[in-house]
């Protein structure tokens, strides 16, 4: 899995390529909390490149969202497809997050 | 040296001998190599040496006996002169009383002439008689005169008469002593003459001298060659003139000698003197018996031979010496040489040695050891230093691999801490005491290494309802086991009290979500099976939906109600669901560590690969329909580790009693 971060209208964007399970995924918690931690309030995670998520990944959201609430802030997920799509459809998460088809809409979004 | 240094040199001695040690083979490589060349050496110096000294002692005899020969020549010259003087003069002359006063002048006058005899022909020089041969020689001092000849003395057949007459030539005879004088050895030369008897020449006759040869052989007996060598004259019939041994002089032969007890070759080479006038041969000295070098040569002038003998332990007497102390020598040598090898050899081999010992100590473990050092300069030292370094580089893996080794027992001890929470929070398989006619149910976890904290459950909970659950808790390891221990835990706790199973998760969700900061969530399916009217009322949090065979082989998700996992937000609403189950029809639960399973290629069994499994036995029982589809997840991985548990629950319905339209 990588992660590769950069920032674009004041949001932090993380895009995920690869595979995100049990072993990739505290990779990612790193990443989100070492933002957060930075001051960060507003993340983007395109995940277009993203093959596949598990439970484990799909925890790492649920995690960085639970942060950023207090502190007004959010994760906003965007270009998700195939298998990603399904897994966050299934276990329900779509409903918990702001999903987006595409980056550019993620970010046109108001809060 | 002391008993105990001494066996312990023969111990080290012992071991460089052993013959597959290097010292063993490198000693014997040396030594012999340098004993062979070391023998190849000395056998060419003995033999070519030994030619040389026997052609340089050939050379000594020959100019000995030339000397001798020159010596005999000189001698014999004036008294053969004077003898044919005579003989030319008697063959003009007939008057006796100058051949007496020529007799007695030559007598007189000559010390080595002993005695001089004219000896005539018969009735040559007085027709009255047979014999007549005047002889003048010394008698006590003084020159007497007698004539020889007569019945008692018939000189005509004698060989210093008869040779000379035969042959026309002038000879030597004898030699022999002489008849009761001072035991003086005399050789006699005798000339023939000749008389013109009606002008033509007529033999008349022979003129001898007997010369005194004492000194000959005193002079021969005084020659020595080396020690004992020795030089003695003979004849050409073989009679001695002179020997050291003066009893064989004019008395043997040397013939009869040598067939007695001598070599033959030397007869040989004798009778071949008038082809050529020296030879040489080894062989038996007839005389000393000893194996000597013989030396012979003939004295043309007179025709006597010469015979030089040398003993071959003295030809070569100095060579022997001197190859006795090479050989000496070369042993000391030799010896020198296996010590400085075993020196050598050990020297090699003693950091070898050690190093062996060392590399033991090594693999016994104990990398503590000191490597020894060695002269860095050589192969050795090189050889020390890799061990040196190995040593080190060991000593360091394993403190690695015992730093890893413990961090991996921690993982293993947290993985057995996880199973065994999981293990102790899953129900026994339903048994077949348990089974009702009215349905089947069978189910199955096959735990991933670290376990991904699946649950199922299946608790009756009255005569006709089933409580069913198949769950799976996000992440793994111990807090995925534990999380499973808290959800079943619920879910066991609430089951009974609520009739509707989207309110169970709603109850259940409730708890999990409070206070839930490490945001963890269990995707679940629970339903509540009613044998009687054969309807299954379920509801879903986030969990991939269950799958329904009909009879027909009909395979199909099964619809779900919406429903997020739960612990993941509080107050979330789940919704119920209901489908009436007809006989032969089965509901397959499953986690997703059956559809995520990979195969050595990483790709996953999926939905679809599930659904061509479990087509291939569209009437298996619960039973089978669970073992199947691990059989084919198995079959699909292959190789591949597996990496997420596996939970599997099927429910079969075989007999409904009561119309649920009833």
């Amino acid at each position: 899995m990588d992660v590769s971060i950069s920032t674009q209208e004041g949001r932090a964007i993380l895009r995920v390529a690869g595979r995100m399970d049990a072993t990739t995924a505290p990779q990612f918690e790193r990443e989100c909390a070492a933002l957060i931690e930075s001051g960060e309030r507003h993340l983007v995670a395109e995940l277009s490149d993203l093959e596949y998520i598990s439970s484990a990944g799909l925890r790492i959201f649920l995690a960085t969202a639970k942060k950023l609430k207090p502190l007004e802030g959010e994760i906003r997920i965007c270009g998700m497809s195939g298998l990603v799509r399904e897994v966050f459809s299934l276990s329900g998460f779509i409903s918990l997050f702001a999903i987006y088809p595409s980056l550019d809409e993620a970010l046109a979004a108001r809060p | 040296m002391t008993l105990h240094e001494l066996a312990r040199f023969l111990r080290s001695l012992r071991g460089a001998l052993n013959r597959r040690t290097l010292s063993f083979r490198l000693i014997v490589l040396m030594l012999s190599t340098t004993g062979m060349i070391f023998i190849v050496a000395f056998a060419y110096n003995y033999v070519a040496t030994s030619a040389i000294m026997l052609e340089d002692a050939t050379i000594n005899a020959r100019h000995l006996a030339q000397s001798v020969i020159g010596r005999i020549a000189a001698h014999s010259d004036t008294i053969q002169k004077l003898t044919k003087s005579i003989a030319a003069q008697l063959g003009a002359r007939q008057d006796l009383p100058w051949l007496y006063t020529t007799q007695r002048q030559l007598v007189e006058n000559n010390n080595d002439i002993f005695g001089t005899c004219a000896a005539f022909e018969p009735f040559s020089a007085d027709p009255g008689r047979r014999h007549f041969a005047p002889y003048h020689f010394k008698r006590d001092g003084s020159v007497s005169l007698k004539v020889l000849g007569g019945t008692g003395y018939d000189y005509f057949a004698m060989p210093w008469y008869a040779h000379p007459k035969e042959t026309g030539q002038p000879g030597w005879t004898g030699p022999y002593y002489d008849e009761g004088g001072g035991n003086v050895l005399m050789a006699t030369y005798s000339v023939p003459f000749y008389r013109t008897v009606n002008g033509a020449q007529r033999f008349a006759g022979v003129v001898t001298v007997d010369i005194s040869i004492d000194w000959l052989s005193d002079y021969l007996n005084g020659i020595r060659l080396f020690e004992s060598g020795y030089a003695f004259l003979i004849m050409r019939d073989g009679t001695f003139i002179t020997h050291p041994d003066r009893r064989l002089v004019s008395r043997e032969n040397m013939f009869t000698r040598i067939a007695q007890s001598g070599d033959p070759s030397l007869a040989r080479i004798i009778k071949r003197m008038d082809v050529e006038p020296f030879g040489a041969a080894f062989g038996r000295d007839f005389h000393t018996g000893k194996r000597s070098l013989h030396y012979i040569h003939s004295l043309a002038a007179t025709g006597w031979i010469i015979v030089i003998v040398v003993p071959e332990h003295e030809l070569y007497g100095d060579l022997r010496a001197l190859a006795r102390t090479i050989v000496l020598i070369i042993i000391v040598g030799m010896l020198a040489l296996f010590v400085a090898v075993l020196f050598v050899a050990r020297s090699i081999t003693r950091p070898v040695h050690s190093l062996s010992r060392v590399a033991g100590e090594i693999a016994r473990g104990n990398l503590d050891i000191d490597v020894p050092h060695a002269d860095l300069a050589n192969e050795i030292g090189m050889l020390a230093e890799s061990f040196r370094s190995m040593k080190l580089s060991l000593r360091e893996y394993i403190a690695n691999l015992r730093e890893t080794t413990a961090a991996k027992e921690r993982i293993e001890s947290e993985l057995a801490v996880g199973r065994t929470i999981q293990m102790s929070f899953i129900p026994a398989p339903p048994r077949p005491a348990d089974r009702r006619e009215e349905y089947e149910i069978a189910a199955a976890i096959e735990m991933a290494r670290e376990v991904g904290g699946d649950l199922y459950d299946i608790v009756p909970l009255d005569e006709d309802r089933l409580f069913l659950l198949v769950g799976d808790v996000s992440g793994k390891g111990v807090p995925a086991a534990l999380l499973m221990a808290v959800t079943r835990t619920l879910f066991r706790a609430f089951a009974t009290s609520y009739r509707r199973p989207a309110a169970l998760l709603e109850r259940v969700n409730e708890e999990l979500a409070r206070e839930n900061d490490s945001a963890m969530f269990v995707t679940a399916f629970c339903g509540v099976y009613n044998c009687a009217t054969g309807e299954l009322a379920y509801s879903n949090a986030g969990h991939n939906p269950p799958l329904f065979m009909g009879a027909d082989g009909d395979i199909r998700p099964l619809a779900i109600p919406g429903g997020i996992a739960l612990g993941a937000d509080d107050g979330a609403a789940f919704g119920d669901a209901i489908i009436a189950m007809r006989p032969g029809e089965r509901i397959l639960v499953y986690t997703d560590g059956v559809t995520e399973a990979l195969n050595e290629r990483g790709e996953f069994f999926g939905e679809p690969g599930l659904i061509r499994a479990l087509a291939r036995a569209h009437s298996a029982s619960a039973e089978e329909t669970v073992a199947r589809t691990i059989a084919a997840v198995r079959e699909h991985a292959g190789g591949a580790p597996q990496s997420d548990d596996i939970t599997l629950l099927c429910l079969r319905a075989l007999r409904i009693t009561t119309s649920a339209d009833a």
